[in-house]
């Protein structure tokens, strides 16, 4: 989920990396997510994935032609999904709502200054020579915002890997059948729930180890793994 | 445009409004979910239930019923003071929280950055290490900690009854406010959260880069240490030091798990964990749940559009460390 997050993040902010007005006013809305990210916006996700009566589900019983509906339901597909009750649709459910949190946030703030380092001549010589959009985005932009990418991904991963305890214990306590059970919420489990300090101690080292190593490939090739 | 449009304007032209629309869209995608929670802040009771035909009935509701709001108050009443009690737990702790991390990181900076003395760099080095070390792993070992701390202090000093939950009179009513230390107390919330080698480093970058003339000048002048801190450098930090506490409130406003693992007792908890307390009784009442969340999460909207060009100037000092 991470590549998608961080492809949305850098497309949002080409996108608002023009001379616009009111671009401020889309930031600040694109930003608030990640701003009130908590136990107040898991409890409106919950709400919104109710499987009767939440927006989601309205949306697709009542919007949705009916033909289309009968259609996904005919491939034994379960339909509307009960998204976060069902071992299927829970994880992507999550993810889901991730992307909402994270996609206007730091990542894209940070694309956004790597992008408006770019020298704006590049582009115009670019232009001269006839380059269409893909082939000034393949050659010039990718490579030039690519220490940010590398930046934000690594960063993503260090959050991934400790994240989600907050999520897991609100809107699904895990489950349904473990299926969004995170690192962190299984050691909050051994530790606070079944008293095994110890046990949960090793892993929140084990853990700790994991997340050392992809911060130490951060320093060592952080610097190196660009494509200039 | 006297003289008609060229190509390039006609194609610039398509691309704002493309862009335009992509914005739009992207901005309603955002705005949704906070509508549709307003939206159902304010419903009737019984409408929320109502299976809708149109994006229009979905979203206005029939009628604003701004009771439910209040609602809110009166439900949780009976839950250790409830919602009124854990927002002012909220802002209690946020606040001091804030005050103390800004202040304790300010000190630190200052030594680091600006006394001389033996062994300082590798001090320095070593607080910054700490950042390396993640909450994960600190939690268990704080924990125990702060479960053991009243009998080590029982111990330490056993004129003072340190397991006691302490009570406080005010204005004829009587409020719990937990133990002195450990568990349950505000302590816990607030203290091993007041300092922070990431504040340190961002003000000690800060201050490295304000010139030394101002100072020397000052010490001429007979300044001494603390003089030259509070005149000179807190004034000249002040984007700095808003950038830290809009940052630290935020976090604090929204912290979750170590609270969680902290408190037991109702009248203690911070609004995350009361709202959640909150949803355990009254799992279907989705109008009063929205309504508060809408409450928790309105300081923070309003922190955060006050707050926001130094906030984003400081996401940007913070890539820029690596």
């Amino acid at each position: 989920m991470i590549p998608v997050n961080i492809l949305g993040s850098l497309f949002l902010a080409m996108v608002m990396n023009q001379k616009l007005r009111g671009i401020v006013v889309f930031r600040t809305i694109y930003f608030l997510p990640t701003i009130v990210m908590g136990v107040g916006t898991y409890l409106l996700w919950r709400w919104i994935y109710n499987p009767d009566y939440g927006a989601i589900n309205s949306m697709i019983t009542h919007w949705l032609p009916r033909w289309l509906n009968e259609g996904i339901r005919g491939l034994e597909v379960e339909w509307p999904p009960q998204w976060l009750a069902s071992v299927l649709w829970a994880k992507p459910a999550l993810m889901f709502m991730t992307f909402w949190t994270v996609v206007g946030g730091y990542n894209m703030i940070l694309f956004l200054a790597a992008l408006q380092g770019v020298s704006p001549e590049l582009y115009e010589a670019a232009d001269i020579d006839g380059a269409n959009w893909w082939q000034k985005f393949r050659a010039i932009t990718w490579p030039l915002v690519s220490p940010t990418t590398f930046f934000v991904f690594t960063m993503s991963l260090i959050g991934g890997l400790q994240g989600g305890f907050d999520q897991a214990y609100v809107m699904t306590r895990g489950g349904p059948s473990g299926s969004t059970t995170t690192i962190s919420y299984y050691i909050f489990n051994h530790a606070f729930a079944w008293n095994h300090m110890g046990y949960a101690a090793a892993m929140a080292w084990v853990l700790f180890t994991a997340v050392f190593a992809v911060t130490m490939v951060n320093w060592r090739y952080g610097g190196r793994v660009v494509h200039y | 445009m006297g003289g008609g449009w060229s190509t390039t304007d006609m194609r610039n032209m398509l691309r704002k409004t493309v862009s335009y629309v992509v914005l739009a869209c992207v901005g309603l995608f955002m705005l949704f979910p906070f509508l549709w929670m307003f939206s159902t802040s304010v419903k009737p009771a019984g409408d929320v239930f109502k299976s809708v035909d149109s994006p229009f009935k979905a979203l206005v509701p029939r009628e604003a019923q701004w009771g439910n709001y209040s609602k809110v108050y009166e439900a949780t009443q009976g839950m250790g003071g409830g919602f009124s009690r854990w927002y002012l737990n909220s802002v209690l702790v946020a606040v001091v929280v804030t005050l103390g991390q800004v202040t304790t990181s300010a000190c630190a900076a200052y030594a680091f950055s600006r006394l001389q003395f033996p062994g300082r760099d590798k001090l320095f080095l070593g607080y910054i290490g700490t950042m390396m070390i993640r909450g994960a792993v600190t939690m268990i070992p704080n924990f125990i900690l702060m479960r053991k701390i009243t009998e080590w202090l029982t111990v330490a000093a056993p004129f003072v009854n340190w397991d006691a939950p302490r009570v406080v009179y005010l204005f004829g009513h009587v409020y719990d406010v937990g133990r002195l230390v450990g568990l349950d107390s505000y302590f816990a919330l607030i203290v091993p959260v007041m300092f922070s080698a990431y504040g340190t480093f961002m003000l000690r970058q800060f201050f490295m880069s304000i010139p030394r003339d101002l100072e020397e000048a000052a010490t001429i002048d007979g300044c001494g240490l603390f003089r030259i801190f509070t005149t000179i450098i807190l004034p000249l930090s002040k984007p700095a030091l808003a950038t830290l506490g809009i940052f630290t409130f935020l976090g604090n406003w929204q912290s979750f798990y170590w609270p969680l693992i902290m408190l037991t007792q109702d009248s203690m908890k911070t609004l995350p964990l009361g709202l959640l307390s909150f949803m355990g009784l009254y799992s279907t009442q989705w109008t009063l749940l929205m309504a508060g969340s809408m409450m928790m999460i309105l300081p923070m909207i309003v922190v955060f559009v006050i707050g926001q060009k130094w906030f984003i100037s400081g996401i940007q000092m913070g890539a820029l460390k690596g």
